[in-house]
């Protein structure tokens, strides 16, 4: 069980690592070692950000290496909810042209 | 919180003048700006509707001023200029800002905007003209300071306590509340450009009898820091020294009666 992560079963009994707080360049490299290990056990990733408060370019560069790396394993990944103050930033970075992932924007409510 | 609010936000350019200004100085921000202008966004949109966000580019020389134009959103003005230092940026972002408040930020974000709602609430009770975030005060949540940043936070405090008579403990956070025209009065007399133009702005509030409050912040130390040691401490200390002076030549004296 991560440290960093909260692995608590969601509403429908599924495990989707969670991430609460900031998701930020102190935060961005740990976090991927304890993704990459989390991924493994679950065989795929479904990232829950709903508690996640802040991202910064550290932290959507670690999810988008991330995604590249479980891509080249053959495992699955995506982030299955976030929080508005997180969904606002990836709308914004993808508008800016920062980001070209999908797999890291989430449709809108 | 309401994505809606966002997107109206985003999208409809407000009717009159906003309720609230964000002003962000920014110099080569462009790892930042866009993550904060999101989270600023996100939490103001749904905070207070009518609102704006400045950001005033200190002549930067990266992408940042392309990555702000690039959102296109309806109430984020850009204020190009050439580079002349932190105190310029936010002056002239705060004197183009029409808010009835006015809060000036640093880029990287370091104190949470989260932060902005108590002292909405504490300025709006009419007791202050000016809440100044604190990592000094009793009860502030400080994160990761490295010493260096520590030391100066403090020899500044030490200084401008000794010097200026300044009952602010922490001046350089860059989390800064202002009514709005107490904001546009204060920064209109501002003389000094560069990284110590907090203590002239406290300054002047002090002379001019305005009320001064520091309210306790989270702080989050952020890589990247403008921050140099030993010339910021130099460039910091003679403009402590003009402060003195001018305060001696009467000067200030004449700018608040102006």
């Amino acid at each position: 069980m991560s440290v960093l992560v909260s692995l608590d079963p969601d509403h429908h009994g599924r495990r989707s690592p969670a991430i609460p707080g900031r998701l930020d360049c102190h935060r961005a490299s740990g976090l991927r070692a304890e993704l990459l290990s989390d991924a493994q056990a679950l065989e795929g990733l479904s990232l829950d950000l709903s508690d996640t408060t802040f991202i910064d370019m550290a932290g959507i560069e670690m999810l988008s290496e991330l995604g590249d790396e479980l891509g080249a394993q053959g495992l699955s990944f995506d982030v299955g909810a976030v929080s508005q103050p997180v969904q606002v930033i990836l709308e914004l970075t993808r508008r800016a042209g920062s980001i070209d992932r999908p797999d890291l924007v989430v449709a809108s409510p | 919180m309401t994505y809606s609010a966002f997107r109206r936000w985003a999208d409809v350019p407000l009717p009159g003048s906003p309720m609230l200004s964000v002003v962000i100085p920014a110099y080569n921000e462009e790892r930042r700006i866009v993550p904060t202008i999101g989270a600023i966004a996100s939490f103001c949109s749904d905070f207070e509707p009518s609102w704006e966000l400045i950001v005033a580019d200190d002549g930067s020389s990266d992408g940042t001023a392309d990555l702000v134009e690039a959102l296109h959103l309806a109430n984020v003005r850009l204020l190009r200029d050439v580079n002349q230092g932190k105190g310029a940026a936010v002056r002239r972002g705060i004197l183009a800002a029409g808010g009835e408040l006015v809060l000036f930020t640093d880029a990287d974000l370091s104190t949470p905007i989260e932060h902005l709602g108590p002292m909405v609430t504490l300025l709006r009770a009419g007791g202050a003209d000016v809440v100044v975030g604190s990592r000094a005060a009793h009860g502030a949540d400080v994160h990761s300071r490295s010493p260096l940043r520590r030391a100066l936070t403090s020899a500044t405090a030490a200084l401008s306590k000794a010097v200026l008579h300044l009952g602010v403990n922490d001046t350089q956070c860059g989390f800064k509340l202002f009514d709005g025209a107490a904001a546009r009065w204060l920064f209109s007399r501002q003389t000094i450009t560069g990284f110590a133009f907090d203590l002239e702005i406290l300054h002047l509030a002090r002379r001019a009898g305005m009320t001064v409050v520091e309210v306790a912040v989270e702080w989050h130390d952020a890589p990247g820091s403008k921050v140099s040691g030993v010339s910021d401490t130099f460039r910091g200390g003679r403009d402590l020294l003009r402060i003195r002076a001018n305060t001696w030549l009467g000067r200030y004296d004449e700018l608040v009666r102006s």
